[in-house]
């Protein structure tokens, strides 16, 4: 599998993929100007890193402080397209790490827990 | 002379410590955004709070960089001022506040309003339903955002958005919005 990483900006998350693991990593704030331009390149990845998978267990952590309504939709494509892909077979897991100061956080995690089907999506307390 | 003193006094009055009057970039929204987390630090609010505050600032921000337009009847397209706005920060004593102004198009206030209006007119639940509908839509190619920004205010305010057009000629309006957060 092809790496990827990203680092991050304030505005912007880091984006790391631990290919020893099959582990991707999404952690920091997002509220770039322009976000489907930001995540442009990210998302020509993951869709042949999702075509190129298998059997093995591909693990998306997401640890965002903050995201903008924009990059609420962003992730919201993100989703969809695993939970398309687990319906084809693939093997994904999500999990949706906050901090337990932060309840909104934990409330962002549930709406989209709630939308998702198929796709496994765990809520994971941090700390 | 221009009366700096008096428009610093007014400010004060009404409790604002985060002001800007000009062109918005997303570097100055983020730096602006630093100097407004560091505030809300010293103020020992609880962090949803200060997260609240900081995401209607950010939201505000964007819809000024985004969609701001202007330029008077004479100023071709391209020489028309853009991203360009005023905006507030403050505590009103009980309540913080978001306040953004800029100049839209005149024949967006119906639209604009209509939107608006549609959203005030919503509870809690309703707004949550509300986004997570909208946010399942396919956003049109030519959209600068996700369509979300409103919604997203509304469910982080502690009372209905407010707003105001005021029609500045036939071609252009003033829109100011103003959000309020609870200090709790």
């Amino acid at each position: 599998m092809a790496a990827f990483a990203i680092d991050s900006t304030k505005s912007t998350p880091r984006i790391f993929f631990d290919e020893g693991k099959n582990v991707l990593e999404i952690t920091g704030e997002s509220y770039p100007e322009n976000t489907s331009e930001f995540y442009d390149p990210f998302f020509k990845w993951l869709n042949k890193h999702l075509d190129g998978l298998h059997d093995e267990c591909f693990t998306v952590s997401i640890e965002l402080i903050y995201f903008n309504s924009s990059s609420s939709k962003i992730l919201m494509n993100l989703f969809d397209r695993l939970e398309t892909n687990v319906e084809g077979g693939k093997n994904i897991v999500v999990n949706w790490i906050y901090d337990k100061e932060n309840e909104s956080s934990l409330e962002y995690g549930e709406e989209f827990k709630e939308d998702m089907t198929s796709l496994k999506f765990n809520l994971v307390k941090k700390g | 002379m221009i009366k700096l003193l008096d428009l610093k006094k007014d400010l004060d009055e009404k409790g604002v410590f985060l002001y800007f009057n000009g062109q918005i970039s997303q570097e100055l929204l983020v730096q602006l955004g630093d100097t407004l987390k560091q505030k809300l630090k010293t103020e020992e609010v609880k962090s949803q709070t200060s997260m609240k505050v900081f995401s209607m600032f950010v939201e505000q921000m964007q819809n000024i960089i985004r969609y701001s337009v202007s330029g008077g009847t004479n100023v071709p397209p391209d020489l028309a001022e853009q991203q360009v706005g005023v905006l507030s920060v403050g505590f009103d004593g009980s309540n913080y506040f978001v306040a953004s102004g800029n100049k839209v198009d005149t024949v967006e206030v119906a639209r604009i309003r209509e939107k608006l209006e549609k959203i005030r007119s919503m509870d809690k639940d309703q707004l949550r339903a509300y986004y997570k509908e909208m946010r399942k839509k396919e956003i049109p190619e030519d959209s600068k955002g996700a369509g979300l920004g409103f919604i997203e205010m509304a469910r982080n305010a502690s009372k209905p958005l407010e707003f105001e057009f005021s029609e500045l000629s036939e071609r252009e309006s003033f829109f100011t919005l103003v959000t309020l957060i609870s200090r709790e």
